[in-house]
């Protein structure tokens, strides 16, 4: 297995476009922090019609729905199909097939592979934000967040932060099995690319609950640590996200053969 | 010659799976906007711009679709048709049998065309018939950017004209994306670029908004900024052409089309690309 992750990572990070993303990826927040803070001049955000001051703490949580928006419905799709799809697609996928691997174990290695680099980007987004926060926001020593009573010093901060990122986190992952079933149902890459975004559009039309986990998911996060959140929503989310990977893997060990 | 160019094009493009399910998807998108549409009447009043009845779904459903699925359903079948074709190298099978490549590039520009009016017109009939089934009858309707209530023959001709700017802009559009496609190497590297540009237009238009913060939202001079963004012109320049406030975003429209399908005809004409 652990070959299998190896090779998935050189082949990853050979491409140019995972490079290309990886750079947009990190510009985004000094992109966002140069309009907001630096042209417009914000110093606040607000939770649920709650406002609060922006510093050096908490700014890494606050600068989340732009960056959400794109990355899950632009960069995320692309990143996915690329490294999925277009494989198949042009046929170079039947080299990897060829070897004396277990097909499962050759797509979930891809997950793996795919996951731990989006959350290389993801960790690098927010080291970005907590540098940015450091160096140009007011320095407070400590913080309040949504529905927190008491304020967090810099380590209980940084553990919020890290529990916001977690929830960002398996919320954009939401969107690799869905790809993983595209690629496999129609091959090509528009198809995985457009299908996913139609599909999550889609979905945010049918429920209002995942209209939230997906448009509002900075606001959700707040929620979910915060307390007030229907973790129901959440939990349904989780249960039907591993439902589809289950389902893409299932897909993917039937007939990953015949389509290559 | 160049009529059976055409239609072998035409032929080309209808064969292609995808291509109909672009076309299936405009049913999808105009049940989405319904969705969306029973949901806004329920807070809407009769006199709101947001109030969708049969008179003017087609116009609200285009309006919130114009941006999205529409520039989606564009990308696609211009990847299918340029990129898919001049990158992979299938064309040079086609030149094998002596064709011109500039009439080549002049059928599947009028084949692309054809095909977009073709889904503004799917668009059309099928919301009027959605809306005229399922939402409330109305006489009179709100018109984006004007006062009052307006009867029937003002809804027509302002459709005509929203329905005009809408496909020029798709159009437009579509000839950016084409010149991303036949430069790209990649079915990703279109997508990335054609996305990137569509986000360049959003930081440009909030750009502009910071430069006039001081003025108006629909002065002259804002607009005008504002029309070289094809994003601004599907969001809000459709409507302010409609309305007749100002024709600016009909010429920068066709400023942008002009520039960047010789741009295009250039890049596709390129011999380099035969030897």
């Amino acid at each position: 297995m652990l070959r299998i992750i190896l090779s998935e990572f050189g082949r990853i990070f050979s491409k140019k476009s995972t490079k290309i993303i990886f750079l947009i990826t990190a510009l985004f927040p000094v992109l966002i922090f140069y309009f907001f803070q630096q042209r417009w001049g914000t110093d606040y955000y607000i939770v649920n019609g709650v406002k609060y001051s922006l510093n050096n703490l908490n700014y890494p949580v606050t600068q989340m729905l732009e960056y959400n928006f794109l990355v899950l419905f632009i960069i995320l799709p692309l990143f996915f199909s690329e490294s999925l799809s277009s494989e198949i697609d042009s046929g170079g996928y039947k080299m990897i097939l060829l070897r004396p691997f277990k097909k499962w174990k050759l797509l979930v290695g891809k997950w793996i592979v795919l996951v731990l680099t989006y959350m290389s980007m993801l960790l690098c987004v927010f080291l970005i934000n907590f540098l940015i926060g450091n160096l140009f926001l007011p320095h407070v020593e400590f913080t309040s967040y949504y529905n927190i009573n008491e304020k967090l010093n810099l380590f209980d901060s940084m553990i919020y932060n890290l529990k916001f990122y977690l929830i960002i986190l398996m919320v954009h992952v939401a969107v690799l099995p869905i790809i993983s079933i595209l690629s496999i149902a129609f091959k090509k890459t528009i198809l995985s690319f457009f299908g996913s975004i139609a599909l999550m559009i889609g979905g945010m039309y049918i429920s209002l609950p995942l209209q939230n986990i997906l448009f509002n998911t900075p606001d959700v996060a707040y929620s979910i640590i915060g307390g007030t959140y229907e973790l129901i929503n959440m939990l349904i989310f989780i249960l039907v996200t591993l439902l589809i990977f289950g389902v893409s893997l299932w897909m993917w060990n039937k007939r990953i053969g015949s389509i290559v | 010659m160049f009529r059976s160019l055409f239609i072998y094009e035409f032929e080309k493009f209808w064969f292609k799976k995808i291509n109909i399910v672009c076309l299936i998807a405009i049913l999808i998108v105009n049940l989405l906007s319904l969705k969306f549409a029973l949901q806004s009447n329920k807070t809407a009043d009769m006199t709101d711009i947001v109030f969708n009845s049969s008179l003017n779904f087609h116009i609200t459903s285009l309006q919130e679709m114009l941006l999205t699925a529409f520039n989606a359903i564009v990308i696609t079948f211009c990847i299918l048709s340029f990129h898919e074709e001049y990158r992979k190298g299938y064309l040079r099978m086609t030149f094998m049998r002596g064709i011109s490549i500039r009439k080549l590039y002049i059928a599947k520009s009028l084949v692309m065309s054809l095909n977009i009016l073709l889904t503004i017109i799917i668009h059309l009939i099928i919301s009027l018939l959605i809306a005229l089934i399922v939402l409330p009858k109305t006489s009179t309707s709100p018109l984006y950017f004007k006062e009052g209530l307006y009867g029937i023959s003002d809804v027509v001709f302002f459709s005509i004209k929203y329905y005009f700017l809408a496909y020029f802009s798709l159009l437009t559009f579509g000839s950016i994306i084409e010149f991303l496609s036949i430069k790209s190497r990649s079915i990703a590297g279109v997508l990335g670029l054609s996305l990137g540009f569509v986000f360049l237009n959003f930081i440009y238009i909030s750009y502009v908004s910071f430069l006039f913060k001081n003025y108006p939202v629909s002065d002259p001079l804002v607009l005008k900024y504002n029309s070289l963004s094809f994003v601004f012109v599907q969001a809000k320049g459709v409507a302010y052409f409609a309305s007749g406030i100002t024709d600016v975003f009909l010429y920068s429209l066709i400023f942008m089309y002009l520039i960047f399908k010789s741009l295009s005809y250039l890049a596709f004409t390129n011999k380099n690309y035969l030897e």
